[in-house]
């Protein structure tokens, strides 16, 4: 399992995470302390929203059923490898926070863990679209297939899975989009 | 309030986040936030305090779980209409 989120700061609303509305739907009271230490709120509330995000996605690869409870994803602080707890689920993520973004990802005990990041020109397509070219490229690659054969079939949960014709691949994938950003994150299994 | 308008208010809220406007032109009970919209999920918890202002409610954390479609939102939304 694998699951990453981008938040491009400059579309993440500044207005919206101070209000406390907005923050008690996404962090619980653990959560609130973290972010009343922060010296930056704003970074701080958007790399545990992406955390949680991660997390959530590595979770339905393996309970495939979807659901919205930003809150119940339990950051348990905000360093660059910090867990998220979810009921008996538990992962490592890894945050990265740049300039205009910050990216988190689970950790894999599986293979190694293939990562882009793509800073977009324009925000016009769609996930699938602009991240179809640098991962089908990659997993050619790998496998030696040819990119014309791969696609990308998502299930009923929303998860992604990379097609060789009829046969799904042995990947785990993850994909974002944030305004100027995008990702995708694979791992073998 | 009918379904109809139950669902003429929805398109209002939703409008100002929608990703994809075919899906938006279509938009029908089946119609899902995530899949068909694209909204980012981040956009789906100001979906849910518009709703809240918008129809004068109060959701809770359980009433947002399912909170990803037209049919769920119109369903969470009248029983807690019919609370009041």
């Amino acid at each position: 399992m694998i699951g990453n989120d981008i938040v491009d700061f400059s579309m993440a609303r500044l207005s919206r995470c101070k209000e406390q509305r907005f923050i008690d739907i996404v962090l619980n009271a653990h959560e609130q302390c973290l972010l009343a230490k922060s010296t930056c709120p704003f970074r701080s509330f958007w790399q545990m929203w992406a955390m949680k995000e991660a997390a959530y996605k590595a979770y339905v690869q393996l309970h495939p059923n979807r659901f919205f409870k930003p809150r119940s994803f339990e950051c348990t602080g905000m360093g660059a490898h910090e867990r998220v707890h979810y009921k008996n689920f538990s992962v490592e993520v890894i945050t990265e926070i740049h300039e205009s973004y910050a990216f988190a990802q689970t950790t894999s005990e599986q293979r190694i863990t293939r990562t882009q990041i793509q800073e977009l020109s324009a925000n016009c397509s769609t996930l699938g679209q602009i991240l179809r070219k640098p991962l089908f490229y990659e997993v050619s690659e790998m496998y030696g297939l040819s990119k014309s054969s791969l696609k990308i079939v998502k299930n009923k949960a929303g998860v992604p899975k990379v097609y060789c014709g009829a046969k799904a691949l042995p990947l785990h994938i993850s994909l974002t989009h944030h305004g100027r950003f995008a990702a995708y994150s694979i791992v073998e299994y | 309030m009918n379904k109809d308008e139950l669902i003429a208010k929805l398109r209002t809220i939703v409008e100002p986040y929608i990703q994809d406007e075919q899906a938006f032109t279509e938009l029908n009970e089946d119609t899902d936030f995530v899949k068909d919209l694209k909204i980012n999920s981040a956009n789906l918890v100001d979906i849910i305090l518009d709703i809240e202002d918008a129809f004068d409610i109060r959701l809770e954390n359980e009433d947002m779980e399912q909170m990803l479609d037209v049919k769920s939102a119109m369903k969470i939304i009248s029983s807690k209409l019919q609370e009041e």
